[in-house]
Formats: C-alpha cells, structure tokens, sequence
C-alpha cells in the first residue's frame, strides 16, 4: 500500500499513544517515523517493536558519557532517549545501553544538527548535516530489535564507506501487514459509540437535507 | 520574524484580548482571508481556467474537467455528478454518497487517469489516492434552490432574486481533504507548487472550481429539459451564488494543534489593523471604499438569517453597531489625524464583539496597498518551531508560563465544571467528538486538547524543580510534561498560538471554534445549526474566472 508522510506521521501519533505513550512522546515518535520513510527508511517494525516493548516506561539514567536504563531487566526506548539528546541540541560522544529499535534514535541524532557518527552492532550512520549517510551490514542489522551497545561519537577520520541517504516526498510504499497492526494500535485511540454520543457528541437536531 | 512597524507604530492588540473564544467566535473574514487572497492571485497571475470535458446528462450523472493554467503548470478539478435518491442526502460525515464528488488533480487527466479516479473519488473516504490527487471534497443540493434554479431557467425565466439570496448557494460541500489524507500529496509536496504556498490555496482553488461547476451543470440541465426555451443566468445575479458548506467538529482541533499557524493568521491580521490604526491620515478613495463596504455590509446583513437563537441575536446587534458606525464616522470624524484609530477606538467601547471585530474587517479592506503583503506571510514551516530547547532552565520555562499562560493559572481546575467536557476521537466516524466526562465512557482516549489543565499541571511539578535544571533533564524524567513544554516554548515566539480558554468547561460553544477558522478561510453568513456544526457561504458574489481583469471587483465581498 502506498501512503502520504502526513498519514505515517498521524496514524503513528496514534498508535504510539494506543500503546501507551505520553502525548509529547507520541508527537516524537510520529516526527521519528515520517522523517525515516522521507529517507526510504522502513519505520514500520521498528515502531511496532517499541510498541510492544513498551520501553517508554523505564526511566533512563544518565551516568556521564553512558545512558542506561534503571532496572536490569528494562530497555532504554530510542523516543524518550533521543529526544533527550536533541532536546540538548548537542551529540556529544555518548554510550547507549540497550535500546530498543535504535534505527529510531537517527532522527533525533539528525536533529540535534552536529556532525557525529552513530553506530550499533553491523550499523554506522554518519551525520554531517543536512546529510546522513548509512553503511549497514544489511536489513537485519539496521532493524535489529535491540541494541545491546549503540554509540554516538565524533566523525572518526576514516574513509565512509556508505550511502547517501535521499530524500523523498512522494507517496511511501509500506508493509501491509504492519500498516495493519499499527492501525490495530491507533485504533486503541478511538471511543465506541454509544447511543448518547451518536445524539450529541457531534450535534444534531437541525434538518440537514434542505 | 520581520518587524513590519515603523517606530510611531500603534501596538497589536495583546493575545489576552485577541485569543478569548468568545471573540475567536465573533471573527469575520477581511481581504487577507485566504480565498480572497487566492483571488488576487489568481488575478494579478493571470490564472487561466478552462473546461476540457463536461460529459453529464440530463438527471446530473456524468463528468467533468476544469483546469487551471497558471505559472506554466496546469491542476485539474475532476467532477463526477451522481443520482442521489433523496432519503440518503446529509451534510453530516456519517454520509456515504454525495450529489456531487470532486478531487484536485496535478496535471491533466488521461482518460486512465479520469477511469482510476472515477472508481475512487464517488467513495471518498472510503477510497485510495495518490500523490498527484492534492484535494478531495464532495457536495450536496440545497434542495430548496437547486429545483427552483432549474425550473425557472428551463422555462425561459430569471430565478427570483430573493429565493436566490435567502439562500446563497446551489451546492454545499461537506468536506473538503487535503494535505495527505487517504494518500493524497502532502502539503510539502504542494506547497511550491501552482503558488500554493498561503495556507489551504489548493483547497480555496477547489471550492472555487466546484462553484463554477455547480453553476455550469445547473444551467446545461435546464437546456437539456428546456430546449430552446431555456434560458442562461444573468450574469449579475449569476455571482450571487456562492457554494455552502456544512461543518463539524472535526475542524475543531486543527486550531489547537496548529499553533505556530495560528499564530501567523492572528499575527498578519493583527498587524494588518495596526498598519491601518497607525495612519495619519484618511485618505479620499479609502474613505469612500470604506463607505461603500460598510453600506454593502448592511444591505448584505439583511440576508444573514440563522435559526439559532445566540446567534440572532447577535446578528441584530451588529446591524445596531453598524449603524452606530456610519453614524459616528463623518466628515469631521475623518478630517481628525488618526480617524482610523479613532473609529476602531470607538467601536472598543461602543460596540459587541461581532462589531468590534466587523469594525477591524471594515478598517482593513480599503488598505490593500498597505496590508496585502502580510497575506504571504501567513503560512509557516511548522516542522521549525517543533524542536524543544532543552538548555533552558525549569526556571525560565516557569517564568514563560507565568508571562504567557496567567489565562491557565485562572482557571480552576477542581471545580467539576471546569473539566465538563471530554474530546475524543469517535471509533465509527474517526471523526473529534465532544463528549461530557461524568457521564460517559472514553475519558481515558481523551485527546490533548485541555492546554490550560496541563500547563496548571506542569507548573505544580516544576516547582519541584530546582530553578537551575534543564529542561532536558526535567523531561527526560517526566515525559508526561512533554506536550505541555513544547506548547510553552511556542508560545514565547509565537504570541498568539494559544486559544487563552478552557476548552473542556460545561459552558463551551465549539462552534467558536470552527467560526474562527472559517473566517480565516473567508467565509460569510455563519449559520449554527446546534453548538456543534454550523452552514456558512463561501464565494458568494465573487467574480467568476472570465470577470477577474475586470476592474471595480476587488470588493466583491460587500455585494458591489
């Protein structure tokens, strides 16, 4: 199915809070997902794992260069972890245990505007803005469920031997199957309704067929 | 943000008055509303129209193509004219067929592409589209002026001018999509496109498009059942019809999730009034088109009816305060320095607030020269105001709330009436609803729209704070008050983004709400039909396409 950016980025404002977001979490999420399908990213699977995941809940802690979450058992969510480094406005060298989907922590490394490398186990993303350019090991790697290890660092001196991402305004094709299950979520949103408010909830009375 | 005041510059109206609800509720169009300013565009450009196809037969079933030539790129609208049987005819979203469907289409469309959109299009929502599809609507008959329109005109006769003006319209819309909805173009994709770029361009060019359609069809029926006896509408009272349209809740909280955007409306009409209050001097032709617009103004008001009762009233009282206007606006009051800012001075004190805010349309519309520039500056990239700044101090963002939010800190949210009401979205229309929150289920689906409560509820936690903590540190611990934060940070460089209301009290008329938008759009005649959707008239006396050059139709509006 091919979609538009502006039904990526509101049917997964939904679906983030149909699984349990805050509203100002959603809202991230929602910026995260249109802005990786802009670059031809899938956003799709890694949304729906940190949907069930429910990663949000853990409360990362800060130690110096190194986020990690509370408990031992707890993952660190890439939406309220990145949105903590671009609410700094900073990509300083930093170490992320942990995290779930952390394709998802590109946008927020994106929008904190500094050059920096970003990598996971098989991954590098380099950031050198506007642009961002991706080296992966393949699909697995970039949509790997979990990072055990992800870290933000200073453009290294190497060669980058990756490929531009580009960006794309168009419809997106996405996966029909995960479209579905986060129309599962979002539809988590929406009331039933009830013989009240199918009178009043959205006024009625008035002739309509003149 | 520019600064458009010179420095002997009368200050904007402060938010706390501008963004009340009761005057966002009493708002009126001007000539930066946004279909009068595609209009000038259209005009100043050179816009060419056309009609490729018009394919209907004789019970309106059949299709149709308009295109729209300007700055070398072409758009289509596509009609499609349906039977409708009469028990299935509502302006409410609940419906599932229309008397008319229409989508904006970039480009011209194949024969492939008219079959692809025909097997969509009549389905509306319930269809798929594609990028090259910008907007979709649909349209009802106003049953009461259709039938009269095409009997008189098949029988050789003029329509009777006052049915046609107690109505306003042949056709009313009951929604109008764009922007990505069901797979249609973004507005990124569109915004530099056809100069797009002023706020719901596409969609104002669409509802243009589908008045002329209406206006066509109506008049190709009566000589498909008139023959040769058949006569064409005059062309003066051809412009007296305009197109309605029905609308609901679900325009509601666009206002309130839009407010770097709102903001830019408020802040071009506002600085549009200052520019004018600012003036020296009264010049001689803008006193007599200020004239001529308030007489227009008062016969136009004769033709505002409503079966609501608030709204009655209201009307009467403006037809006292325009009164009161012409009265108070002499010879003597103009040959005064600054008579403009006199006459606004006066309506402040003198006048409702449907006249204080009509008075602020009447001061604007003979000031083109000098206010139609702010009408580029209304739409905005909202993606930049969406970034919170985490270096600031939980002691700064207190001091924002206590400069931008004093309307929340008034509020008093353990009284039950002030949390009353509840929105959510409805599972069996998708659609905002308002639902009462000691009375019915869904509570916990509510949507964010209560920014007073949660900005109360934002200060109480921060003064947990210590004053010297970032904001960062403050969210990346309690993301509950993310929503809240990012508001409050709009709000300090966007100083009217903010309704300064509780949207969730018993007492809410949300109607107020969708007035306020649609003056923007440019609408007239605001009809409520319930607190909760309201009929109003779009394009009523607006030149058609072939009368654009022609000169003395600037202030079409006023009925001249």
């Amino acid at each position: 199915m091919i979609v538009s950016l502006n039904e990526i980025e509101t049917t997964i404002l939904k679906a983030a809070r149909g699984a349990g977001m805050e509203w100002g979490l959603a809202e991230e999420a929602a910026h995260a997902a249109a802005f990786l399908a802009r670059l031809c990213l899938p956003f799709e699977e890694p949304c729906l794992r940190l949907f069930s995941s429910r990663a949000w809940n853990a409360n990362p802690i800060v130690e110096g260069a190194c986020i990690r979450p509370d408990r031992l058992e707890a993952r660190l969510c890439p939406i309220r972890t990145g949105a903590y480094l671009s609410d700094l406005g900073r990509a300083d060298p930093m170490t992320l245990m942990h995290v779930v989907s952390p394709l998802l922590l590109l946008p927020f490394i994106a929008w904190a505007q500094q050059n920096s490398d970003l990598a996971w186990k098989g991954v590098k993303l380099r950031f050198e803005p506007p642009n961002v350019a991706l080296a992966s090991m393949g699909p697995c790697a970039l949509l790997a469920s979990e990072a055990e290890k992800a870290s933000l660092s200073p453009i290294a001196g190497d060669v980058f031997e990756g490929r531009l991402l580009v960006v794309h305004d168009g419809g997106v094709r996405v996966d029909d199957a995960s479209w579905a299950k986060l129309h599962g979520y979002e539809a988590l949103t929406y009331v039933p309704a009830s013989a009240k408010s199918r009178v009043s909830g959205a006024g009625a009375g008035a002739i309509d067929n003149d | 943000m520019r600064s458009p005041l010179p420095h002997n510059a009368v200050p904007l109206r402060p938010p706390d008055v501008v963004m009340r609800l009761d005057r966002l509720g009493s708002a009126h169009q001007t000539r930066l509303s946004f279909l009068r300013a595609m209009l000038r565009r259209m005009r100043v450009e050179g816009w060419r129209v056309a009609r490729p196809v018009f394919e209907i037969d004789e019970r309106g079933v059949g299709t149709a193509v308009y295109s729209v030539e300007a700055n070398g790129k072409i758009v289509s609208l596509v009609a499609f004219g349906h039977e409708l049987p009469s028990e299935k005819r509502t302006d409410r979203v609940i419906a599932e067929e229309w008397d008319a469907t229409f989508v904006l289409f970039e480009g011209l469309p194949t024969a492939q592409d008219i079959a692809r959109l025909q097997a969509n299009v009549p389905k509306q929502e319930a269809g798929r589209y594609l990028a090259t599809e910008l907007v979709l609507a649909r349209a009802n008959r106003s049953v009461r002026l259709f039938d009269h329109v095409l009997e008189a005109l098949a029988g050789g006769r003029q329509p009777d001018p006052p049915q046609v003006e107690a109505v306003g319209y042949l056709m009313r819309t009951t929604a109008v999509y764009g922007n990505g909805k069901f797979g249609i173009a973004d507005r990124d994709r569109i915004k530099d496109f056809l100069a797009f770029a002023g706020p719901f361009r596409a969609e104002m060019l669409t509802v243009y498009l589908v008045r002329l359609f209406t206006l066509d069809l109506i008049e190709h029926l009566a000589r498909l059942r008139g023959g040769s006896k058949a006569v064409v509408l005059e062309r003066s009272l051809r412009r007296r019809f305009g197109i309605g349209n029905a609308t609901g809740l679900g325009m509601a909280p666009f206002l309130v999730r839009h407010p770097a955007l709102i903001d830019r409306w408020v802040t071009a009409r506002e600085t549009a009034l200052a520019r004018v209050r600012a003036l020296r001097q009264a010049d001689q032709r803008a006193v007599a088109i200020f004239r001529a617009a308030l007489q227009g103004s008062r016969r136009g008001l004769r033709a505002w009816t409503t079966s609501d009762d608030v709204q009655a009233g209201r009307i009467a009282a403006l037809g006292d305060d325009l009164g009161n206007i012409e009265r108070f606006a002499t010879e003597r009051v103009f040959a005064v320095s600054r008579a403009w800012d006199l006459i606004f001075r006066f309506a402040e004190e003198n006048l409702s607030l449907e006249g204080q805010e009509y008075t602020v349309t009447l001061l604007i519309e003979p000031h083109g020269d000098l206010v139609d520039d702010l009408a580029d500056s209304m739409a905005i990239e909202e993606a930049t105001s969406f970034r919170i700044d985490g270096t600031m101090s939980c002691g700064d963002l207190a001091r924002s709330i206590t400069r931008d939010y004093g309307w929340a800190s008034a509020l008093d949210f353990s009284e039950k009436r002030s949390i009353a009401r509840f929105w959510y979205v409805s599972e069996e229309k998708l659609e905002p609803r308002l639902g009462e929150r000691f009375e019915e289920a869904g509570v916990e689906q509510e949507l964010p729209l209560a920014i007073g409560r949660e900005v109360v509820a934002l200060s109480a936690a921060l003064e947990r704070e210590e004053e010297g903590a970032s904001v960062a540190a403050f969210l990346l611990a309690h993301p509950e008050h993310r929503h809240a934060v990012r508001r409050i940070q709009i709000a300090a460089r966007h100083p009217y983004s903010e309704i300064r209301d509780n949207l969730i009290e018993a007492r809410l008329r949300p109607i107020d709400l969708l007035r306020c938008k649609l003056a923007f759009f440019g609408a007239t005649r605001f009809d409520p039909r319930s607190d909760r959707w309201l009929r109003i008239t779009l394009f009523q006396g607006a030149p058609f396409p072939d009368e654009l050059g022609a000169e003395g139709t600037e202030h079409w509006i006023y009925g001249e």
